[in-house]
C-alpha cells in the first residue's frame, strides 16, 4: 500500500511539471493508485469527467511516467471512486439551529461515524477553564495522529467533554472528507461489542470494526476500569492504532491516575500523549454559554436574569440548559418576561427537585464512612490531622449540596464558630479544581449520599 | 461552422443548458457552452463536472463545425436581440453573430479543452415513462430533501426501482416524503432484484426545470452515473455514493388520532397562523370534541390567532406543535379535496396522506412542547 502511494506521488510530481496547473488541480489532484500488478496499473479518479479526460488526454503521459519508475507496467485502467472528492473544508452545523424541532431518531447520528452532527467546534464556548482542551483539540484536527496522540480529556459532569470530542470528530470528517475514517463510541458500547464478540466467538469482528479506523474516539473511558476482557481488548486496539499513528481521543470524568480499577499498562499509555482537563467554567464563560444557548434556541432573556443563572449554577452546564428550557417555556406560556423573583423561584424548584431530602446527618454519615472514622469524631473536638480534612469536606458538602447557612453548618459540626465554617468551605472550594484526588473523593462521597436517600 | 437559428430556439437552448454552467477558477472553460453542428443536429452542452446537460435545437446547418464560447456572453446577446433570425458563423477563433442590424464577434476557446462529457452506455436495462409522471413524483418529494455537506446521503432523492413499482424518497431527518409510481405507468427492463440510487438534489431540480411534461423520458444507470434522456435533452449526472438511511422503521405503524379535514381550509389555516409564529416557526394543532381542529399560534411580540376547521376526528384527543413550513410542504404535495392527518403524541412522527390517493405520503416530526 505504502509503495503504491509513494510511486503515485513520484509520478504526480513529474506530471505536475508537464501540464498546466489548472489542469493538474482539476483532473489529477484527487487521484490514487490502487494497485500495480501484473503489468496493469489501476488508478482511481474522483469523477467520471476526470476519468474521461485523463483517459483521453493524459494516458500516454501517465503510462510513460509510471514506466520510468516501474518498467513492468504496460497498461493503465481507470476507475471512479466517489470518496476521493474532497468536501469543502468547512463544517456546517445542522441547518436548523433550533433544537426544538425533533428529528427522526434513526437518522440523528451518522451511522458510519456514530457522531452527532450537532456538536461543532464553532458552537463550543471557549473560556479559561477549557482553553487548553480546546487548543489541543484544534491541534489534533490540524495534524491528525501526529501531534497529541492520544488526546485525553477529563472533567466533571456536564462540562462539555462529549461536545468537544464529538466536535473534533465532526471537524475531522468535514475537513478530510471520506479520506479519514472516524469512529465514536462510548466505552459502554465498546464493552458491549467485546462481550458480544466473546460470546459469539467473533473476536475478528471487533478487530475489523475498531482497528481499521483512522480516528477512534472513546467517551467515558472510566467505565471500562475493572472489566478485564474489555480492558485487554482495548489495550490491543489502542496499541494497534497507536503504532500506525492513528489518532485516539479519550474522555473521562477523571485523570488516568485517578481511575482506580484501570490496569497500570493502560494508565501509562493514556498519559503518553497529552492529558488536558476541562474544569468548571468561570462566570464570564458561563454567561457566554448561556447567551450561545439562547441564540441556538432563538430566544432572549434579560441580562440580569442571565446574571442570576450564571451565578446560581456554577458547576454544571447541563443544569444551565435545563433551567433555560424552563425559562423559555415560562416566557412562551405566560407571554411576559420573567422577573427576578420569578427566576429565583424556578431555580429553587429545580434545585429542590434534584436534591430530594438530603439531611445534614446523611452527609456526616457518608463522610465518616468514606474516611472510616466515627461520626462522633468527625464532628467532635479532636484536632488531629485525620479529622481535619473530613470535617472540612463535610462543611463544604453541607454548603454545596444543601445550601445551608454558615452559622447553621457550624452548629451541626460540634457547635463551632461560623467563621470556621466559612474558612473550611473556602479552603475546599479553592483546592477542588486544582486537586483531582480531592475532587474524586468529593464525587464518591456525593454518590454515597445520593444513594442513601 | 455556419448556422441559421430562430432567436427563440437559440434562447431556449441556451436557457436549458444555462444552469449546469460551471464556475471554477481553475477551469474557466466550464463557464462555456459547447456548440456542435453535425449529422443535421445542433447541440448545446454545458457541464459543472457533476452534471452535464446537452440540448438539441432546431435550426438550419449550412456547414458543420464545433466551437466553445462563454455562456453568459452569448446568452446576454441573444436575450437582447430584436430580430427573429440569427446567423451564426465561425471565423478562425471567433464566433460571429449576425442579424439584420447587429453584428458581434466573440473570442472562442480551443474546443479540445472543453471537458469530455461522460457517456452512459447503451445498456439493456432502462426505464421508460412519461416525463410528466416522473416529474410529478419528483416534485412531491424534493421539498423534503436535506442540504448538508456532512450528510451527502440525504442531500438527494432516493430512487428505488422494483419490477412492479418505482419509489422516490427524500428526507432531511425532520420530515420524509415518499411518492410511488405504479407499474402500469412505466416500462422497466432492470433486473428482478431491483436497484436503489441516490440522485443529487441539484440534478433533480434541473430535471424538473428542463424537461417538458409530455415528453417520453428514458433513464439509464451505469457505473455511478445516471442518464435522463428525452427527444432533445440529455442530462448526465453523477450519483451520490452512500447509503440512504433505512426509512421503513420511521413510517408510523399506527396513529393515536386520525383527522380528516379539508385540504384547502387546512392550507389557509396553516398559512394564516404561520404569520404569527415565534422564531421556532411553531403552529399548534388541537382537536376539539372530535368535531373540529383548532390551529393556533402566538408570539409574545406580535399577538396570537386561531383558526377553527370542522373535521372528522377519531381516536384520542391531541395537541401538537409543528414547524408551519414543514407542515405546509406536506399538505401541498398531497392531492385531493381532503387530507388525512395521522397524529401521534409523545414526540413521535405524524403521518400525512390523502384519503383517495395512496401514491404519496409525508412524515413529519413535531416541535418539542
Amino acid at each position: 500500500m505504502g509503495g503504491n502511494e509513494e510511486l503515485w506521488q513520484a509520478v504526480l510530481s513529474e506530471i505536475e511539471l508537464q501540464i498546466s496547473k489548472p489542469n493538474f488541480v482539476t483532473w489529477l489532484k484527487n487521484s490514487r493508485l490502487i494497485e500495480a500488478q501484473e503489468g496493469a496499473a489501476l488508478i482511481a479518479l474522483p469523477n467520471h469527467f476526470a476519468k474521461e479526460w485523463v483517459e483521453a488526454k493524459y494516458n500516454k503521459l501517465i503510462l510513460g511516467t509510471i514506466r520510468n519508475h516501474d518498467g513492468s507496467v504496460r497498461k493503465i485502467e481507470y476507475v471512479v471512486e466517489g470518496t476521493l472528492i474532497k468536501n469543502n473544508p468547512k463544517s456546517r452545523p445542522v441547518p436548523e439551529g433550533d433544537e426544538k424541532q425533533l428529528s427522526f431518531q434513526e437518522m440523528r447520528v451518522d451511522p458510519l461515524t456514530n457522531l452527532n452532527p450537532r456538536y461543532t467546534l464553532n458552537s463550543f464556548v471557549v473560556g479559561s477553564s477549557n482553553e487548553l482542551a480546546y487548543s489541543a483539540s484544534t491541534a489534533v484536527v490540524n495534524s491528525v495522529g501526529v501531534k497529541y496522540n492520544p488526546l485525553f480529556i477529563y472533567g466533571g459532569v456536564g462540562l462539555g467533554k462529549t461536545h468537544l470530542i464529538q466536535a473534533i470528530g465532526n471537524e475531522i470528517a468535514g475537513v478530510y472528507g471520506g479520506k479519514v475514517k472516524v469512529k465514536y463510541v462510548t466505552s459502554e458500547k465498546f464493552t458491549n461489542d467485546v462481550v458480544w464478540a466473546l460470546r459469539n466467538n467473533r473476536a475478528e469482528d471487533i478487530k475489523s470494526a475498531y482497528r481499521l479506523v483512522d480516528v477512534l474516539i472513546i467517551d467515558d473511558i472510566q467505565f471500562i476500569g475493572g472489566k478485564e476482557k474489555t480492558e485487554e481488548e482495548f489495550f490491543h486496539t489502542f496499541n494497534a492504532l497507536h503504532e500506525q499513528n492513528k489518532q485516539i481521543i479519550i474522555s473521562s470524568d477523571r485523570p488516568p491516575q485517578a481511575i482506580p480499577t484501570l490496569e497500570e499498562r493502560l494508565r501509562s499509555r493514556f498519559g503518553g500523549g497529552i492529558v488536558v482537563d476541562i474544569s468548571v467554567p468561570d462566570y464570564e464563560t458561563r454567561v457566554a454559554i448561556i447567551k450561545t444557548k439562547l441564540q441556538e434556541r432563538g430566544a432572549a432573556i434579560g441580562d440580569e436574569l442571565i446574571d442570576v443563572i450564571a451565578k446560581r449554577f456554577q458547576r454544571n452546564i447541563r443544569e444551565i440548559e435545563g433551567i433555560l428550557n424552563k425559562v423559555i417555556f415560562y416566557q412562551l406560556n405566560y407571554q411576559k418576561p420573567l422577573n427576578l423573583a420569578g427566576i429565583e423561584k424556578i431555580i429553587d424548584e429545580t434545585i429542590e427537585h434534584s436534591k430530594p431530602n438530603i439531611t445534614p446527618a446523611q452527609i456526616i454519615k457518608a463522610v465518616a464512612l468514606f474516611f472510616e472514622i466515627s461520626p462522633t469524631n468527625l464532628i467532635g473536638k479532636g484536632r488531629s490531622k485525620e479529622f481535619i480534612e473530613p470535617r472540612q469536606i463535610t462543611i463544604y458538602l453541607m454548603r454545596e449540596m444543601l445550601n445551608m447557612s454558615y452559622p447553621y453548618i457550624a452548629s451541626k459540626i460540634g457547635n463551632r464558630d461560623h467563621t470556621t465554617a466559612i474558612y473550611s468551605y473556602k479552603k475546599i472550594a479553592d483546592s477542588v479544581d486544582k486537586d483531582p484526588v480531592l475532587s474524586n473523593k468529593l464525587n464518591m462521597i456525593k454518590e454515597t449520599v445520593s444513594k442513601s436517600v | 461552422m455556419k448556422l441559421i437559428i430562430l432567436k427563440n430556439n437559440l434562447k431556449n437552448g441556451l436557457d436549458v443548458v444555462g444552469r449546469s454552467v460551471g464556475n471554477n477558477i481553475n477551469l474557466p472553460i466550464l463557464g462555456n457552452v459547447l456548440i456542435k453542428a453535425e449529422n443535421n443536429q445542433i447541440k448545446f452542452s454545458t457541464t459543472n463536472l457533476e452534471l452535464a446537460i446537452t440540448k438539441t435545437i432546431y435550426g438550419k446547418i449550412v456547414e458543420d463545425g464545433t466551437i466553445t464560447i462563454p455562456h453568459n456572453i452569448i446568452s446576454n446577446i441573444v436575450s437582447n436581440l430584436s430580430s427573429e433570425r440569427v446567423n451564426i458563423d465561425t471565423k478562425q477563433q471567433t464566433l460571429q453573430i449576425k442579424t439584420d442590424s447587429y453584428e458581434a464577434s466573440l473570442q472562442s476557446m480551443p474546443v479540445n479543452e472543453f471537458p469530455i462529457i461522460p457517456k452512459v452506455k447503451e445498456t439493456k436495462e432502462h426505464l421508460k415513462l412519461n416525463a410528466g409522471v416522473f416529474k410529478d413524483g419528483l416534485s412531491k418529494v424534493v421539498v423534503a430533501a436535506g442540504i448538508s455537506d456532512l450528510r451527502p446521503e440525504i442531500s438527494g432523492v432516493l430512487l428505488i426501482i422494483e419490477p412492479s413499482i418505482l419509489k422516490l424518497v427524500a428526507t432531511d431527518s425532520f420530515r420524509l416524503a415518499e411518492a410511488s409510481i405504479n407499474k402500469n405507468q412505466f416500462d422497466n427492463t432492470f433486473a428482478e432484484q431491483g436497484l436503489k440510487v441516490i440522485i443529487p438534489l441539484k440534478t433533480t431540480q434541473e430535471l424538473l426545470r428542463v424537461v417538458g411534461d409530455d415528453e417520453d423520458l428514458s433513464i439509464r444507470i451505469e457505473g455511478g452515473q445516471i442518464l435522463f434522456q428525452t427527444n432533445d435533452t440529455e442530462i448526465v449526472s453523477r450519483l451520490i455514493d452512500g447509503k440512504f438511511p433505512d426509512y421503513e422503521p420511521i413510517i408510523p405503524k399506527g396513529v393515536d388520532t386520525e383527522v380528516l379535514i379539508s385540504r384547502e381550509e387546512l392550507t389557509n389555516a396553516v398559512k394564516l397562523t404561520g404569520s404569527f409564529t415565534s422564531r421556532v416557526s411553531d403552529v399548534r394543532l388541537k382537536t376539539k370534541d372530535k368535531k373540529a381542529l383548532e390551529i393556533y399560534s402566538n408570539d409574545s411580540a406580535l399577538g396570537e390567532n386561531n383558526y377553527l376547521i370542522p373535521a372528522k376526528i377519531s381516536g384520542e384527543g391531541a395537541e401538537l406543535a409543528f414547524n408551519w413550513r414543514y407542515l405546509l410542504d406536506g399538505i401541498k404535495i398531497l392531492s385531493g379535496k381532503q387530507v388525512n392527518l395521522g397524529l401521534n403524541a409523545g414526540n413521535k412522527a405524524s403521518l400525512l396522506k390523502s384519503p383517495d390517493d395512496a401514491s404519496c405520503f409525508y412524515i413529519l416530526m413535531p416541535i418539542r412542547q
